[in-house]
Order: C-alpha cells, then sequence, then structure tokens
C-alpha cells in the first residue's frame, strides 16, 4: 500500500514550508485523517512513516501524543460537544447526556450501529450561541435538547 | 585551578573531559542510584533519581546528564536527595498492581532500588493494561511491570539500530509501544535482545529469562556462529544451557549478540545429536567404541595410503571447529600420509579474497578491525549483507553512519545498509569487475586520489591508467546497470579520503570473484586506505573460524601461517618441527579432490564438520565423489547429508562443548571454553586427532589444547610467535603478535606492505556464463538470511525455525505478476543444472530481473541450482550469478 497520488502531491508541496521532512508530519496526518477514513489507521502510519523516513512506531508516538488524531475509526458522522465554561454554564452537560441517548454512542466512543461517535471539545468559539456542538463540520448554536434531537435525528 | 578542590561525596577525582558527575561517581566507584542510565546508551535524563547535590547550586541536577565540572563538590546522598527520590520511586511503582516488583526483586535493577528504599508497588493508582506479548518465540513484554523509561527505546536504536520501540499517549497515559501494532512480530524487530539486556523492570524479557533458573556455572567463551567472533558468557545448570550473554566489555561486541547467538543454543541439546561412533556393516551405520573406529580409521587409511600412494588420501578441516583442531588435522594428514591434500571451506567462500589480497598486499586477511568500523569516514560495503549475516558488524556500520560516516553500498540487492546508505550502486549480478574499474576510473578523474600515498606505497599506477584509459565510463554504466551519474557521486565522495572497504561473498563467490576484490583493492590503494586506522579492506568471513583454518594451514598450498610448501627452507623448519618433512607439491583443493575421486584417484577422505552434499554447487556430482571413495570419515554433530554417506561417522563437540581458540574476521584469536560436555561419547575434534594419530604411529602427546597454541606459535612465529593461552584471556590478540611482548596488531601495513609496494592489478571484466542466458530470464542470487545459519544444521533446531520456517525465493513483485507467481505461493526454479520448488515472496528488495534464494534448508535443495563455473584462479564457486527460468508450481 501507498499514500493516494493526490496527498503525495499534496505531501511534496508541504515539505517546501519546513526545514526538516519529518517536521511536516503532522499537517500531514491531518489531512490523511481527513481523506482517510477519518482516523490514523496502522496503514496510514506505515505509508506516512515511509514518505517521511520515519518509523511507524515513531508516527505512532506523534498521532496518538495529540488528542485531535482519531486512533480508531470513528463513526459515520461525529459529533463534537463543547463542554467549556459558556457551554457548561448554559447546559451542556445536559445537551451532552441528550447526544448519548439518541445516537446510543457512550462520550469517546462510538454507537454500536457504528452510525455515530460523540466527543467532548474545548471552546469552538461560538460562546455567544452556547450551547454548541459541531456535527461532521457543522456547528449547530442555540441548542436545546428538542433541537439537538431533532438534528440528530434527521441525519440518522 | 580548581581542580584541587573537585569531589564526590568528599572523595577528590580530576574530572575526564565530557564525562558527567554520574561516570565520573562510578569511577571512583560510588553508585548514584538511577533508573533510565545505562551504560553506553545516550542519557535519557527523564527518572530524576539520580538527582545530586552541587556545592553552591540552587537546585538538585541530574547526574546523568551534568558534566562534572572543576571545582565542583557533589553530595550524592542527602535528606532532601533521599525525600526526593523517595517521591519519583513512589509516583514509578505506585500505578503498577501490589507487588509487581517483588517477585523479581533480587533479579532487576528496579527491584533491587525498591528494595533498598524499602518500598512495594500498591496498586493505588493502577493505569498498566494491556496483554502480555507472549506470541514471539524469544521476545516478551509485560505492560504491568513498564515505567516507560525508554531504555528499551534507547538501546534499540543506539544499539542494533532497528527503532522497533516507541513511546504513545501522553501524561499518566503515556504507554510504551513496540512497532506500529504493538506488537514484535510483524514489527522490525531482529530479536537481538539488546531491550531485554537494558530492562530495568524485567517488563521486557526473553525465553530464557522468564524462568530465572539459577545457574550453577558461567563460562566466558566466544559465539560459535558467524566470522565476528562475540564474546559471550554462557549460563548453566549441570549439563543444561540457561541463557547467553554478551560480554559488556568486549571490543568486538560491547555486550551486544544477535538472535542466533543469544537465543538459537537448543541445537546442543537436540534429541538427534550423534552421541557415539558409527561404522557402515552391510550398507548400515552401527555403533560402535571409539577403540574400534579408530583402528578402523588408523587401518583403512593406512591401507589405501599404501596401497595408492600419497595422493590417495585428502582431508578437509573445519571452520566451524578449533585452531588447534585445524592444526592437528593437517599436521596428521601431512605427517603421517606425506599428502597435501588439505583443504576447507573457505575455498568456497572466501578463496577469491585471500587470492587476491595476498598477492596485492602480501596479507590475506583484513587489514583492519571491528574498531576501525567507528573511526571510518566513509564505508564501502560491497557484496556483503552483514545485518543479516554478520548482524552485530551490520549493527556497528548502522551506528557509525547514523553518527554521520558515508555509507557506499554496492549490492544487487537493496539490503537494509541500502537503505541507510549515502548512495546505494545497484549492478547487474556478476558485474561487480565493470562497476568497480568504472569507480576507479571515475575516481582518476576526479583527479582526488592520494598521490602522495600512491607514489611512496604502490606501483603499477600508469599501467592502471592506462588499462582504465581503454574503458568509457559510458560502457561500466552500460554493462552494471550503474548510471554514470551514479559513478561520478561515487567517485566524489571516495575521493574526499580514506575509506574502509567491507566486503562479502557477493564479491569473491563469483566466475570473476579474484578480479573484482583485487578491483577493490584497487580503491583501496588510490584512496590511501590500506594501513590506516579507520580505513583499510575488510572481508567479513563467514564462519566463527574460517580465518583460523587458514591461518592454521588448511590449504593444499601453504602451511601454517601461509608458509608456502614451495618453499625449501619453509620445509626445512617444518620437518625439525614436526619431525617428517612436508611434502613440496601444492595438494588438491576441495574442487580437485572431489574430481578425483570421481576418477577413482583419491580413495580416502576426512571431512571434519562440513556438509558439501548442502554447501557446494551440484549436489549430485557432490554424492558421485563421495560414493566413490573407498573409505569416507565424517565428524559431526548430526547425521547430515554427508555424513549419511559415510564409512565412519564420528560424534563431535560443538562450539559450547570443547576448548581451544576460534580467530575472527579481524584477526583476532580468542579462547573458546568448554560450558557443557558433549552428549554421549561424542568428543571435542583434537582429541580424536590425537588418538588417530597415535594409532598410526605417530607420538602425539599433546594433553590440552594450549599446548597445541604453543606448537603453533612456534610454526608461524612471525604471525603467532607470541601467542600463548595465557594472553589470550579478554579481547585475546590480533596476528601477527612476534613476540611475548607484542600487543597484537588491530592495524595492518602501517608502516609498509610484506611485499614491499602493493601493485596495482586490473584484469578485463568477462560476462559470466550464466548471464543473459536464452530461455533463462532470471539471474538467481544464493545467500543467507538473518534467522539461520548456513547450511542451518544447527539453526534449524531452535526456535529460529519459528522466526523464518523456510528458504523463500525472492522476486520483484513485477516479476511475479509477470509469471502468475503470488506471495507464499510456490515457484519451480529451473537452471541449466537442476531444479527445485519454492515458496515465493514478494518485495522490491531485489530488482526485476533478479531473484534471491537462501540455501539453509536442505529440502529446498538450493545449490542443485549451482552451476559448475568458478573462478579459474581460486576455485571457488560462483554461487551469486545463475540464470534460471520460473513457473507457477
Amino acid at each position: 500500500m501507498a499514500l493516494p497520488q493526490n496527498l503525495v502531491a499534496e505531501f511534496n508541496e508541504l515539505l517546501t514550508h519546513y526545514p526538516h521532512k519529518q517536521a511536516a508530519l503532522i499537517p500531514a496526518l491531518h489531512r490523511c485523517q481527513e481523506e482517510l477514513g477519518g482516523w490514523i489507521s496502522p496503514q496510514t502510519m506505515e505509508d506516512c512513516a515511509a514518505f517521511f523516513g520515519l518509523e511507524p512506531v515513531e508516527v505512532y508516538g506523534v498521532a496518538s501524543f495529540y488528542p485531535m488524531f482519531r486512533m480508531r475509526p470513528p463513526g459515520k458522522h461525529v459529533v463534537s460537544v463543547c463542554h467549556n465554561i459558556s457551554c457548561a454554564l448554559r447546559g451542556s452537560d445536559e445537551l451532552l447526556a441528550k447526544v448519548c441517548e439518541v445516537t446510543g454512542a457512550p462520550v469517546h466512543g462510538t454507537s454500536a450501529d457504528g452510525r455515530f461517535s460523540v466527543n467532548t471539545v474545548e471552546c469552538q468559539g461560538a460562546c455567544a450561541n452556547a450551547p454548541m456542538f459541531d456535527l461532521d463540520g457543522v456547528y449547530h448554536e442555540d441548542l436545546t435538547l428538542e433541537k439537538a434531537a431533532r438534528i440528530l435525528g434527521e441525519v440518522k | 585551578m580548581k581542580d584541587g578542590a573537585t569531589s564526590i561525596d568528599g572523595q577528590r577525582l580530576i574530572p575526564h573531559p565530557g564525562e558527567t558527575i554520574l561516570q565520573a561517581a562510578r569511577r571512583a566507584g560510588i553508585e548514584i542510584p538511577h533508573v533510565c542510565w545505562s551504560e553506553g546508551l545516550a542519557p535519557e535524563g527523564g527518572c530524576r533519581v539520580c538527582l545530586v547535590e552541587v556545592a553552591g547550586g540552587t537546585r538538585p541536577v541530574a547526574a546523568c546528564h551534568t558534566h562534572l565540572e572543576p571545582g565542583m563538590q557533589v553530595r550524592t546522598e542527602t535528606p532532601r536527595l533521599d525525600r526526593l527520590r523517595r517521591e519519583i520511586l513512589t509516583l514509578m511503582a505506585d500505578p503498577h498492581p501490589a507487588g509487581a516488583f517483588t517477585d523479581v526483586a533480587a533479579a532487576t535493577p528496579f527491584g533491587r532500588l525498591l528494595q533498598r528504599y524499602g518500598m512495594v508497588a500498591n496498586g493505588t493508582h493502577p493505569r498498566r493494561r494491556g496483554d502480555l506479548d507472549g506470541a514471539h518465540p524469544y521476545l516478551h513484554f509485560d505492560p504491568s511491570l513498564c515505567i516507560v523509561c525508554r531504555l528499551c527505546v534507547h538501546a534499540c536504536e543506539e544499539v542494533q539500530g532497528s527503532f522497533v520501540y516507541g513511546v504513545g499517549g501522553r501524561g499518566a497515559h503515556t504507554t510504551l509501544r513496540i512497532g506500529a501494532l504493538d506488537r514484535y512480530t510483524p514489527s522490525a524487530c531482529t530479536a537481538c535482545g539488546a531491550c531485554v539486556d537494558r530492562c530495568p523492570t524485567g517488563a521486557v524479557t526473553d525465553r530464557d529469562r522468564l524462568d530465572r533458573a539459577e545457574a550453577d556455572k558461567i563460562t566466558a567463551t566466544v559465539c560459535g556462529y558467524c566470522g565476528t567472533g562475540c564474546r559471550i558468557e554462557v549460563a548453566t545448570r549441570g549439563e543444561e544451557v540457561l541463557r547467553v550473554e554478551g560480554v559488556r566489555d568486549a571490543a568486538v561486541n560491547r555486550g551486544h549478540l544477535c538472535a542466533k547467538g543469544r537465543f538459537a543454543h537448543g541445537w546442543h541439546s537436540a534429541g538427534d545429536r550423534l552421541t557415539r561412533p558409527l561404522l557402515r556393516r552391510a550398507g548400515e551405520l552401527v555403533p560402535v567404541s571409539w577403540a574400534e573406529a579408530i583402528a578402523f580409521a588408523a587401518g583403512r587409511l593406512r591401507a589405501l595410503r599404501s596401497a595408492h600412494g600419497s595422493d590417495a588420501v585428502a582431508c578437509l578441516t573445519s571452520s566451524r571447529s578449533t585452531n588447534e583442531a585445524a592444526y592437528l588435522l593437517q599436521k596428521l594428514f601431512r605427517c603421517a600420509f606425506g599428502t597435501n591434500h588439505v583443504d576447507c571451506c573457505a575455498r568456497v567462500c572466501h578463496s577469491s579474497t585471500a587470492l587476491a589480497m595476498g598477492r596485492m598486499t602480501g596479507t590475506s586477511a583484513a587489514s583492519t578491525s571491528f574498531h576501525d568500523l567507528e573511526l571510518a569516514r566513509c564505508l564501502v560495503v560491497a557484496g556483503a549483507n552483514p545485518t543479516e549475516a554478520h548482524p552485530v558488524v551490520g549493527a556497528r556500520i548502522v551506528q557509525a553512519v547514523l553518527r554521520g560516516a558515508d555509507l557506499i553500498v554496492i549490492d544487487p540487492r537493496c539490503t537494509a545498509l541500502a537503505e541507510y546508505a549515502t548512495l546505494h550502486l545497484q549492478p547487474r549480478p556478476g558485474t561487480n569487475v565493470a562497476l568497480l574499474h568504472g569507480l576507479a576510473k571515475a575516481l582518476l578523474e576526479t583527479g582526488a586520489l592520494d598521490r602522495a600515498y600512491v607514489a611512496e606505497r604502490t606501483e603499477g599506477l600508469a599501467e592502471l591508467e592506462t588499462f582504465l584509459a581503454g574503458i568509457p565510463l559510458a560502457d561500466a554504466a552500460r554493462i552494471s546497470g550503474v548510471a554514470e551519474t551514479d559513478l561520478r557521486a561515487a567517485a566524489r565522495i571516495l575521493g574526499r579520503g580514506p575509506a574502509l572497504f567491507v566486503h562479502g561473498l557477493g564479491l569473491s563467490e563469483q566466475t570473476q570473484g579474484v578480479a573484482a576484490v583485487e578491483a577493490l583493492c584497487n580503491l583501496a590503494l588510490l584512496t590511501g586506505s590500506l594501513g590506516r586506522a579507520g580505513a583499510g579492506m575488510m572481508p567479513l568471513r563467514g564462519q566463527n573460524n574460517v580465518q583460523g583454518n587458514a591461518d592454521m594451514g588448511a590449504m593444499p598450498d601453504a602451511l601454517t601461517g601461509y608458509q608456502r610448501v614451495g618453499d625449501a627452507e619453509v620445509r626445512a623448519r617444518f620437518a625439525a618441527l614436526w619431525g617428517v618433512p612436508p611434502a613440496a607439491t601444492p595438494g588438491w583443493t576441495v574442487s580437485e579432490m572431489f574430481a578425483a575421486a570421481r576418477d577413482r584417484r583419491l580413495k580416502a577422505l576426512w571431512i571434519q564438520g562440513e556438509d558439501p552434499m548442502q554447501s557446494h554447487p551440484e549436489p549430485e556430482r557432490v554424492r558421485e565423489a563421495l560414493a566413490s571413495l573407498d573409505f569416507l570419515a565424517v565428524q559431526e554433530l548430526f547425521l547430515t547429508d554427508t555424513a549419511r554417506l559415510a564409512h565412519l561417522v564420528l560424534p563431535a563437540a560443538g562450539c559450547l562443548e570443547q576448548d581451544g581458540t576460534f580467530t575472527n574476521a579481524e584477526r583476532r584469536i580468542q579462547r573458546v571454553r568448554a560450558a557443557v560436555p558433549p552428549p554421549g561419547e561424542a568428543r571435542p575434534d583434537w582429541q580424536v586427532f590425537v588418538e588417530l594419530a597415535r594409532a598410526l604411529g605417530l607420538r602425539w602427546n599433546y594433553r590440552h589444547p594450549g599446548e597445541v597454541m604453543d606448537e603453533i606459535a612456534r610454526a608461524a612465529p612471525a604471525l603467532f610467535g607470541g601467542v600463548h593461552y595465557d594472553r589470550l584471556e579478554g579481547d585475546g590478540l590480533l596476528w601477527p603478535c612476534p613476540d611475548a611482548t607484542h600487543p597484537g596488531t588491530l592495524t595492518l601495513h602501517l608502516g609498509g606492505f610484506p611485499c614491499g609496494r602493493a601493485r596495482f592489478r586490473a584484469v578485463p571484466y568477462l560476462p559470466p556464463p550464466e548471464l543473459d542466458v536464452p530461455g533463462h530470464p532470471y539471474t538467481l542470487i544464493t545467500g543467507r538470511v538473518l534467522q539461520h545459519y548456513n547450511v542451518g544444521t544447527m539453526t534449524r533446531r531452535t526456535q529460529q525455525l519459528e522466526l523464518e520456517p523456510e528458504d523463500r525465493l525472492e522476486i520483484h513483485p513485477e516479476d511475479a505478476r509477470r509469471e502468475g507467481l503470488v506471495d507464499g505461493g510456490r515457484a519451480r526454479v529451473t537452471s541449466r543444472t537442476g531444479e527445485c520448488v519454492v515458496r515465493v515472496r514478494c518485495t522490491a528488495r531485489v530488482a526485476p530481473g533478479t531473484l534471491f534464494l537462501s540455501f539453509h534448508h536442505p529440502q529446498t535443495r538450493t545449490n542443485a541450482l549451482v552451476g559448475p563455473h568458478h573462478d579459474s584462479e581460486s576455485k571457488c564457486p560462483d554461487y551469486k550469478t545463475v540464470a534460471v527460468r520460473l513457473r507457477p508450481e
């Protein structure tokens, strides 16, 4: 296996921004996560290791250090619930419980049917419209429990 | 000066440049507690247990990475340090299950440390999870004991260079990771065990250490596998081998070993070891007494010698046995039968090297030592795969490259070293001579040769220049398949100064083996490399004592110490020493012996520990030769294919079962000692020769191999005059060592060559007969893999078999696709000589059109593919260029 051609081309360009090629690993892993199944698979680690002149275990060391890299495949939809102060004051605990209930996924886990993964995240910069979650990259703000259930119900 | 004031715990000492407080304290006999530091590895500085207080400092510093500066006054034990260490140890131990380290307290450094501070793991914050990785035949990892000190990470990187371990996660969730999949298999792990040596808690351990059996004896000896000659300590209980460890201060290996040396010792107690002499009666091999066996052997040899003359008897010494045994066997045949038909397996490996280097420089052995690998600015590895065939040398080369040495790899395969190389020149098999001439030409064109050295120490440059002028660089590039730009790039690297040229059988086992080694030697001379530290030539010898066999005179044309049989003065000296003059006519090489046997000229052959049925080309021709003999005696550990053909089979002692010396690839003579007795009635070879000699009427009275070595010193005083067992403790001696006060010789030719000036030699490239054969589109290279050793007699009887169960044909994925072969499927390989069926491994390690196959398993019959071609001068067979065709099976 090897990295897809579009990523190789992108990474070759990416390398020109850094003094050492290993330094480009983190942005490259973000792109891999976006393009290759939403997580950093062992195959991705091996392919990136080969590309960046590292050992697979070194790529693992980097990927596992940062919480934004997923080390397990996520569900089809990813719900990231903010739990920082503004959202917490406006009921993010209840929101999170509701999200788990509707999706059937545990916090930092994936539902048994593989449809949903649920995370908590730090401030997403939407405090004025707390509470909020990010569903597959789209912000949903001023959430009530009913609104949240409806939004999640619609993607089901 | 403030020097006088420097002290540790009140003990005054003079700081050494670059020395840390921890190292200086150890020098002074003060052991500062530590967890993540280990001698010889870069300080991690993570555990903080080695904190010490420096007078005038505001806070404690880590002794492992703080240099001892002049004037420093260091305290290693204070109430504050004690408190800090207890806190740190608590943090380290507590997450582990209650009592985790207690049962191994005495056995591990961390356990001892906890014991010293009266602490135990109490499991208050358990966080280590995961299963014990027990799937690997040797290595085990128990996460519940891992404190993530990273010593295994350092050992894997800085000793072996394999980068298997990493650390994942963050903060309290940090865990050790083994490869990307958290398993030893599959990963880059070579099972060298360097991590086990350093792990302070027993989290990383191995098969032999898991049971923690108590040894009743530790024997210091030398590994019996390859020609590296690693010093080992063998822990035994009774006749059982418990563990093998590397000797930490050994010059050769510094504590390091490979999987074979460390773990593959089970063969010695294998159930099918030969334990009694076997004599063929009515077609069957039946057990007999030693007295009967010796009497029979002496009777047959004497009768055949009397009836057919001195040409009727011959012997092959074993490169696996000791110097003393080899010396006695060649002496026995020369004295008792007046024959020079003495040879050894060096004939089928480095005979080309011996001939070429002897002719050009006057000495046919490595000009340099393994120590020089670390001093080298540039390494050239040609036709050698040391990370597999000589793993400890390979690891030292990897480390030299990681520290910044240039590396040029010349190999048709993309070996592990090629991946580290500054430049990998990938010639078509069989074209070394064209490639190396091309390099010499490119070097001359850059003008960057060492002119002063060439003028002072060599002759024949003008002829070489004329010769090379007639070879267009484009031709060298076209023939070898290596681009002109790469040849020029390599020449620019070589032009920067002396280099260390490491070569192996990829150069010598070819129809132009001698010419290739000569061409490499030309490069060594042009760059002024021979006779300099950190440079020179280093042929990697295959067997543990193949160097020693040649040194001892196991050659048809030379006596002990390379003294020519044709020299009357030499013969006179040996006559005085032996009481019998050796014959003046050079004898037969092994291939000539086999030819003579087939022609019924040779009647009796004595084979000491060798299996030519598997290791030589054309096994059917070998069988024909051996079956034609009136008397074939074989000394062996097991009933090999060769032993099955013998009239007399004598059970031999293995390398862990006898005393003597081995000489490694750097000319280092080291002491070998019996760790366990041989099984049953098996005997060390040297004792058998003494008895045989007595039965033949010679008055031999050697009581110990040390007495044989004393005679060897007298036989070849220029090389071994100062070699005596008293001087072979520890790291031994590198020959030449002419007298009792001589320290031995690390680097040869420092002051000049034995032949005066070294002479350039160049012969034109000739295409090997097996290249571009119609109907045979692939070129097969045969060789070794990491997990096995030669014909596999030893390694196939160990768990190495689990790591690599069979010989595999390496083929480029494109070729496999074209031939309809799949990874793991079977292929029929057919050469003009023979054929075999093997399992396929698809890998880009081989170039398209090239194949690789090992010869470790008798059922593979790899050497049945190898044809009759050999170097016309050295008689070394061409195992490296075999024309074959393929089809799926």
